[in-house]
């Protein structure tokens, strides 16, 4: 087992289904990492006990997924140095909306890295890229990555020249 | 060197964005700073990410506003963290920016930030984050502005508190 480099936390299990994207991005990429629930409102002395000791325990990032008033992600970088990415979790009344701008309009000084709501994925690509800034072997990972994604891409448009969108949407929607 | 690259998409951005590259000087952290536009200059967008990567960025800082693709522009050229700088024009001051710069596809991750003032010094401040990572004379720094900053506050509160 590597190392653990990145904490994944959530205000909520309802969250989870969402958040274990991030956990799975990691584990493809190799990238040692945690998985808990803290929440900032129901849980405030863990949170800040998690964020105070993130840094001592080997931690690089920390990954917060929180959604509607989500105050998670910008208390837990109210307690560390170390990047803060937050996960803007899609709600029934606002859709997100609410999330994402409690998570983004943090003030001067205290940033967190905002990804699209629901975009757990993005934010294990992106704590994988902000280790991997400095780190060549993880770099290399990513590169390769990315360039399956290219792939994946190319496939599907020969696939779409040679079925044809009728008989492509068919097969899209077996 | 290792550095942080600072991308505007018009001169519009320009003072906004002095504030993202003063903090960075404040913290003695190099950067380079250019305007490339993902729509009127995309060639020059694509060749400043190469030349750039080569020399030694760490971390990509980009700002635009309205239909803000510029950050994804980068993403999409680099796997060096992007950072995106949504910016506070137009008839939707920054929210459509905002819009374009978070909502990026899985796969392509842009690190948003604040609309604006607030968001250009915290794009400073998280690439710093990022190089402290292993850059402990940097982290020691960044430390002691967080103390600073609550310092700053107890200061503020004291002018007009009232306690009994």
């Amino acid at each position: 087992m590597s190392k653990i480099e990145v904490g994944i936390i959530m205000g909520s299990d309802s969250d989870l289904p969402v958040m274990s994207a991030a956990a799975e991005i990691c584990h493809e990429l190799g990238i040692g990492y945690e998985i808990d629930i803290v929440s900032a409102h129901r849980t405030p002395q863990k949170l800040v006990e998690y964020a105070t000791s993130a840094k001592s325990r080997g931690l690089k990032v920390i990954i917060a997924g929180a959604g509607g008033a989500a105050h998670l992600p910008g208390m837990v970088a109210s307690e560390t140095s170390l990047p803060v990415i937050g996960v803007p979790i899609k709600t029934s009344s606002l859709d997100g909306m609410d999330s994402l701008l409690s998570i983004v309009q943090m003030p001067g000084g205290v940033p967190v890295a905002t990804v699209a709501i629901n975009g757990a994925k993005n934010a294990g690509l992106l704590a994988a890229q902000i280790i991997g800034a400095s780190d060549a072997n993880l770099q290399e990972k990513i590169i390769a990555y990315k360039k399956s994604m290219k792939e994946e891409v190319n496939q599907k448009s020969q696939n779409l020249q040679k079925l044809g969108y009728k008989k492509y949407l068919q097969q899209m929607n077996k | 060197m290792k550095f942080v690259s600072i991308i505007i998409s018009s001169k519009n951005d320009y003072e906004t964005m002095l504030e993202c590259a003063n903090t960075l000087k404040k913290f003695g952290v190099p950067y380079e700073f250019i305007i490339s536009s993902a729509h009127r200059s995309p060639q020059r967008t694509k060749d400043y990410i190469k030349t750039a990567e080569e020399k030694g960025c760490q971390v990509f800082i980009a700002a635009a506003g309205m239909a803000a693709h510029l950050a994804s522009v980068v993403a999409s050229h680099t796997t060096k963290p992007v950072i995106g700088v949504p910016m506070n024009m137009g008839d939707l001051k920054g929210e459509d920016a905002l819009l374009s710069t978070v909502m990026m596809p899985p796969g392509m991750p842009v690190a948003t930030v604040s609309i604006g003032q607030a968001g250009a010094i915290n794009s400073a401040y998280l690439a710093m984050q990022i190089i402290a990572l292993n850059d402990e004379e940097l982290r020691i720094k960044l430390a002691e502005d967080r103390v600073a900053r609550a310092r700053k506050v107890e200061l503020d509160s004291s002018d007009i508190e009232v306690i009994l």
